[in-house]
Order: C-alpha cells, then structure tokens, then sequence
C-alpha cells in the first residue's frame, strides 16, 4: 500500500528550482533511498514533506490525504517523523529533556511529565543513549547526537520517518551500527524514506532509490538497477563506483 | 490647499527617508536595531547648536563638523562597546543600544538640559510660492539635501571598495570574511556612516525646529516604519518609503487632525510590520 | 565559590518570605514603600520573563499592559464606582484579553520585528489614552484615597505586591515545571524545529503572553490605587520596560527566581541613584544596561550554579565578540 506519494513535486526559491517535478511513491514498510549530489534538492523535498517549505506546484500524499499546505506540527501528527541533517536539538536541554518534548507533544501524551519521560526512555535505550540520559547535547560525540535526532524522530511514534544523512561523520563501525538500528525499526512497521550519501549503507538497505540531479528525477528503481544506470554514474556515482560493485 | 498638503508630504518624507536610511544599514547589515539612533540625531543637533553659537556661524555651515563629530562618535562605541557582544543575541544589543541610548540622553541633559533648544537662522520663515504651495526655503533645502546623502550613500555601497566590503558582509559574513574582509572594522565603518547620516539629520532638522534630550525617541516609530517598507538594505526602496510615510502622515494629518499625528504613525508601523514586513518591493525569498 | 544548592535555596526562600511578612513592623515607612516598589518590579520582571525569558518573545513595549491594567482600573473605581477588587480582576482579564487578541496579529512577528511591533504598540496605546475623553486625555486620572490612614495604607499596598509577587513567581515556577515549559523553552530556541516536534506554537505563545499581561496589569492596577494618580506618559513608559528586562537579563532569564533577585538589586540602586544622583539617573542606568549585557547576560542565578570564574568569563566574550 502507498504510505506516501509525490506528484509533480515542484519548489522555487525565486529563481532557483530546487525541486522539478518529482514524482514518487513510497511503499508500506520499505526503506526507500533518496540519493543524489549536493545541491540536487534532496533535502528540500524533505523540507517539503515535513511541511517546512510550502510547495510551488504539486502534491504531497501521506495515506491518500494532500498534506502540502500543512504545518510542520500537523504532518507530525499525522505521523511523519523527521532527523535533520544538522541536528537542531534544544542545546539547553539534556539529551532526556530533548526527546521528552518529542513525547509530550509529538504522540498522543500532551500533558503527563512522567508518562513522557518514560516514554523518552525507551526510546534513548533502543537507540543506545541510556547512559547519557542527563547529559547535555552539548557534551556528547557526533556519533551520539545523530542517534539523538534518530530519537526524536522515533519518539513521536511515527508511520514514516524520514532521515537525512544521519550516518554522516561516522565510522564504519558506527555506520553499521547505525544501519541494524534502522533495519529495527523497519522490522516494527515503520517505512523510511533516507537520504544518504554512504553508498554501502544506502544501497544495503534500500528496498528502492531514487535518484535526484539538480531538482530532477533521473532514475528510480532497485538498487542494481541503479547501480547500472548510466546517466546516475555519469552525475553522481562515477564509472569507478560501477567497477567497485562488481557490475 | 490639496497641494499643499502633498508637498509638505514629500518634504518631510525626503526628511524621513534619510533618517530612514540611517537606521536601516545598520539594521540590514549588522541585524542590530539601534534604539540609539534618534537620539544620536539629537546629538548631531545639539553640535550644530554648541558650534554655531560658540563660532557665530550659521548653523547650515556646521554640517561638517557633525557629520564629522557623530561618524567618530558611531565608529567608538561600535569599536569599544557594540563589538564586544555584536554575535550576543537580540536581547544583548537592543538592551545595549538603549543603554546607549539612556546615556547620551543624559549628557544632552548635563549640558544644555530638558529646555528645548533652537538655531534661528535668518531664512526661517521665508519660502515662496510654486503651483498653490507655499514652500519654506529651509525645508526644500532639507528635502533636497536629505534626498542627495541617500543617493550619494546608495553610490558608495554600490561603487566604493568598502561599501562593496560592507554590502558582501550583509549578504554572507563567513564568506565575506574568507575573501579578507576584516569584519570587525566593517561593522565600524557601517555604524559610524549610521552614525554621521543620522547627525547631519539633526543638523538639517535643528534649522526648522528646536530640539531636546528626549525627541529622539519620537524618531524611532518613522525610523522602523522606513526600514522596513523601504526593504532591508535597500536605498532607493527606504526613499520611497520615506516619501510614502510623508505623504501618509500629511494626509492623515489633514484628514483628522494634529492630534492623531502619533497615533497615526504608530498604526502605519503597526500595519507595515504584519502587512509588508518585506517591504514595498517585497521580495519573499522563501514563498 | 559557596556552592549554593536546592536545599540552601529553599532555606532562604523560605527564610526571605517570613522576614519581608514580618518586616513593615519593623520598618520605618519610607523603607516599606521601597519594598512594595521592588515587590512590584518583582511582579513585572517575572512576568517579562514568561513571554521573553521562557518563550523568547521580546515585548519590550510589555509596559502596555502596566498601563491598559492601571487605566481599566482608574476608569472603573471613578467613572463606573467599582470596588477595588472587583476593577482589579477587571484590570488583570481585560490586560490579558488585550494580549490574546492583539496577539493574533503581533505574535506573528519575530525577533526584531516583534520588538518594533511591540514598542509601537506601546506608544499606540499611549497616544490613544491621551486623546480619549473617557481616560481624562493628557490630564490623568485621580483615584479615590485608600480609606483610612498612611500607615494602614502603606501595609495594604505592601501586603498586595507581596502576594501578587509570591503568586506570579508560583505561576512561573508551575510553568517551568509543565509541558507549557518546555513548549515555551522550544520555541524559544527554534520555533520551526519546536513545530516539526509536534508543538504548535501560536497557543502557547499566546498563552504566554496573556500571563505575562495578566500579573503585569494586577500590578498596573494596584499601582494605580497606590499612587492615586494616573496619567498616560508616565504608565505608558519605555523606560521602566527596559529596566524590567535589564532586572530579568541581571536575575537570570529563564530561571524562576531570577527576575525577582534583578528587580530587588535594580529597585534598590535605583532608589538610591533617585535620592543622592538625580541628574545622573539615566546615565547610571544606562551604563548599568551596558554593563549587565556585556559581563552578565546569563544572570546572577547561573553565576552561583557555577562556579565564577574570570577565565570562562573572557572565553564568553571572545564567543559573542565580533
């Protein structure tokens, strides 16, 4: 079944075509990869779901509903969660206080503290996080701040989960911790759309990619497919990658 | 009677862009409001009324020298004070720019105290009559005058090294700061000419009317209302705007009468803020 | 450095209260009036403290509602007979309703603009006042006199800003302990990134601007009654809603007691300056501004939760230093 779908997504910034006319559909339950280089508007589709950006032209489905028009907080209530790239957390709070707020105002607890925090709990415990529930943001590694963004992501208890290069600035053995975290979450019914630029990890886990070029679509398919697609190796990729892969 | 009306608008809107200008680089470039900045204008009057009376000259004559005297003044207190804590945050140099504002208030006072005082030159008074307008000599030299600094300062950002240095530091510090530029002494610059235009106001506004300590913040309702209809860190668009809120304020005057000059005044900043926050030409950069 | 912890502060709360309860019959009345105007600033720096120390809002023209309160209040006990109490709660509601409705529009803006917003609403409000015959214009208004003497009147005011003191600093403390805490705090820091968690943010920054209105126009109210005249340049001021945020920004803003601890120390050197340095009233407190903004802009409450040192001092200049 269709949880999220995009038709003629489009987004200028004054002159500036970020986006142009995408169309996509993601389905129930996979991991779908967003790749592309710098630039290419991956983000802002992003933004652009998440209600962030209003959208030139097109539409955006999320369970059949049009959800561009949106504000940020109604698509997270509807059930999209969203880990920045840059990690926006609240750098006053602690790492618990951070997801906390998540809880209270992201699922269905509004008003209980304790419920929310227990909550925040859990979901710091199935990211790795336990330890450093009361520390601040400030006084933890990269590798855990993009498991805190994971976090708050999660804690809203999402049906999609949208996650933007959280494996940026890691090591590889914190990316492969990283991609058995997100095949978990997977596992418990939640889609995800990623985008990634760690091609090993996107292309492990991707049921599909799709691939975007300065704000346009140049390719959707399973990984092999895109893997041989030649206008993708030519922009993005590189002839050697093909080679790597053993196509 | 309706032409007058529209020329005492536009004259004093050529009064109001300037001053307009003034507070509006600063707010562009350096995203700092200057709750000092009527007050600095006061002080550029209060030059003109020290010098011209203690040199016996008439006080257009002082323009220079406030001018001169405002622009070390601004580029000082940006060096010594507003430098110290320009990346602090909003609250940190609005606080600051009114405790700025609080001081130079009460050395105005310590010198010439709360009297309100004016030059009385000898062409006050005089104006001529052009198209059922009557038309005082001084204002026109002040609309013209006013209008002349704005275009000579929209030439220097445009033409000049350190305006071009000023200008790519308003569109992106980091990068401007990569291609040499010493950002600090930037922000010097930006605030003295601030500075200096808002004193060669007060000498303009001194030859009509009389001044005191605390007319300054009467300033600051036109001073926002221009920047922002005018379009942050546009010259030409804090012109218009300047000239707008003149001809607004002459008709609302004499539509419903002096009374209601502030309230008026007051409501068009209101409305411009949540109606044009980007301005007459509003470019919105993000839809 | 005396590390001072929970334990230590709530000894001294506690010990504080029952000294300022017991103080007007041990104090002389001159020192009683000094402390129901600190008591008052208290009222209004705490309440600045919601909409700008919590939530980030920055009505620097907040002093809009000390005035809407203490003309609803003024306008009520003579033209309509109401009692105090009852113009009081008017004061404070109508203050509060003003803030919801005009919020609509104002809340709107951000950063510099919600400044400028508010700071020509204040000037609005003034301009209005002075033109409507209800509110006696330019001249002022004239309160009835406190029924009974000095000394009985003196206790009345000193009692009232104390309580309505206690109860704006409970309501912040409820705040800072509630989800509508850490929705202001998230809000404050990025509005967007608050939205994308879940939080909506116009009804609780309309929520915390209407509290913030509400103490400050009890206070507007009450203080109407106190002096027994009103008019409108001196309610509708600028510069008493600077030094409410200058006494929020040296208490700590954000913290619950800090703003009360800022207008204490501020009301004080203020009163002081008053009597012995009138002519240099505005200079000291504008080089206090400068000073506080520069040296202290976490607040006398985070310089005790950590140790003061001169090092980390000058390492938070070099941050802000441009």
């Amino acid at each position: 079944m269709t949880i999220l779908e995009g038709r003629r997504i489009t987004k200028s910034f004054g002159g500036l075509m970020a986006v142009n006319k995408v169309d996509f559909e993601v389905q129930e339950g996979e991991i779908f990869g967003l790749i592309g280089p710098n630039g290419s508007g991956k983000t802002t589709l992003l933004n652009l779901i998440n209600g962030i950006f209003p959208l030139t032209e097109g539409e955006i489905l999320f369970l059949g509903q049009r959800i561009n028009g949106f504000k940020p907080y109604q698509i997270t209530h509807l059930g999209i969660g969203r880990a920045f790239q840059i990690v926006r957390a609240f750098p006053d709070l602690t790492v618990k206080e951070n997801v906390l707020i998540g809880s209270l105002f992201g699922a269905k607890r509004r008003k209980d503290i304790g419920a929310g925090m227990k909550a925040a709990e859990e979901v710091l415990n199935f990211v790795g996080l336990g330890a450093r529930m009361s520390h601040k943001v400030s006084e933890i590694t990269i590798a855990d701040r993009k498991r805190l963004e994971l976090a708050r992501a999660l804690v809203i208890e999402p049906k999609l989960l949208l996650l933007d290069e959280v494996m940026a600035g890691l090591n590889m053995r914190e990316v492969e911790d990283l991609m058995h975290m997100i095949l978990e979450v997977k596992r418990r019914g939640i889609t995800i759309l990623i985008i990634e630029h760690v091609m090993k990890a996107v292309m492990g886990i991707s049921a599909r990619i799709m691939v975007l070029h300065e704000g346009r679509k140049i390719a959707l398919g399973l990984p092999k497919e895109i893997s041989e697609n030649k206008e993708v190796i030519q922009s993005y990729l590189g002839k050697r990658f093909g080679r790597r892969m053993g196509i | 009677m309706l032409a007058q009306v529209v020329v005492n608008g536009l004259l004093q809107g050529g009064f109001y862009a300037c001053i307009g200008v003034s507070f509006s680089i600063v707010f562009g470039i350096m995203k700092i409001i200057n709750l000092a900045q009527g007050t600095q204008i006061i002080l550029g009057a209060y030059v003109t009324y020290a010098t011209s009376r203690a040199l016996n000259l008439d006080p257009f004559f002082t323009l220079p020298l406030s001018i001169i005297v405002l622009f070390i003044l601004g580029y000082l207190i940006q060096k010594y004070v507003i430098n110290l804590v320009g990346k602090g945050g909003l609250i940190t140099t609005s606080l600051l720019t009114f405790g700025l504002n609080l001081i130079f208030i009460n050395i105005a006072l310590l010198i010439w105290n709360a009297d309100f005082r004016g030059t009385n030159p000898w062409y006050m008074g005089k104006s001529f009559e052009f198209g059922g307008a009557t038309i005082p000599y001084i204002r026109l030299s002040i609309f013209v005058i006013a209008v002349l600094f704005t275009v000579i300062l929209e030439l220097f950002f445009w033409k000049t090294e350190l305006g071009n240095s000023i200008r790519a530091t308003a569109l992106n510090a980091k990068a401007a700061q990569l291609m040499g530029v010493d950002i600090a002494k930037t922000y010097c610059y930006t605030f003295a000419i601030s500075s200096a235009l808002g004193g060669a106001m007060g000498t303009l506004f001194i030859l009509a009317k009389p001044v005191s300590p605390f007319l300054g913040g009467d300033f600051l309702v036109i001073l926002f209302s221009v920047a922002i209809l005018g379009g942050l860190g546009s010259i030409p668009g804090a012109l218009l705007a300047g000239l707008v809120l003149g001809l607004v304020e002459s008709f609302s005057v004499f539509l419903c009468g002096i009374q209601y000059q502030k309230i008026l005044l007051n409501l068009f900043c209101i409305s411009v803020l949540i109606f044009l926050p980007s301005g007459l030409m509003g470019k919105r950069f993000y839809g | 450095m005396v590390k001072v912890g929970r334990k230590e502060w709530f000894m001294i709360g506690v010990g504080g209260i029952f000294f300022l309860a017991l103080a007007p019959s041990l104090l002389r009345g001159y020192w009683v009036r000094l402390l129901t105007s600190m008591f008052m600033f208290g009222i209004l720096a705490e309440s600045v403290n919601i909409i700008a120390g919590y939530c980030g809002y920055l009505a620097l023209g907040n002093m809009l509602f000390f005035g809407l309160g203490a003309y609803i209040q003024a306008v009520l006990m003579t033209r309509f007979d109401f009692s105090f109490f009852l113009a009081l709660a008017m004061a404070g509601m109508g203050a509060s309703l003003f803030a919801a409705v005009v919020g609509l529009l104002i809340l709107r803006l951000r950063g510099q603009y919600f400044i400028m917003g508010t700071m020509a609403l204040l000037e609005l409000m003034r301009e209005i006042t002075s033109n409507v015959p209800l509110t006696g214009g330019g001249q002022g208004i004239t309160l009835p006199i406190f029924p009974g003497d000095v000394t009985n009147a003196n206790l009345f005011f000193y009692y009232f800003m104390f309580g309505l003191m206690i109860l704006t600093a409970a309501c912040t403390f409820y705040i800072s302990k509630s989800h509508l805490g850490y929705a202001f705090r998230a809000i404050k820091f990025d509005e967007d990134a608050a939205s994308v968690m879940g939080i909506n943010p116009t009804p609780y920054k309309t929520a915390a601007w209407a509290m913030s209105a509400f103490f400050t126009g009890l206070a507007g109210g009450g203080y109407a009654y106190w002096i027994t005249f009103i008019e409108p340049g001196e309610v509708y001021q600028i510069a008493p809603s600077i030094k409410m945020y200058l006494m929020m920004v040296l208490g700590g803003g954000g913290t619950v007691l800090g703003p009360i601890v800022g207008a204490f120390f501020i009301e004080f050197i203020s009163e002081v300056v008053w009597g012995k340095f009138l002519e240099l009233h505005f200079l000291i407190l504008g080089l206090i501004l400068v000073f506080v903004v520069i040296f202290v802009p976490k607040g006398l409450m985070d310089l005790t939760r950590r140790r003061f040192s001169l090092s980390k001092l000058r390492a938070e200049l070099k941050e802000n230093r441009v």
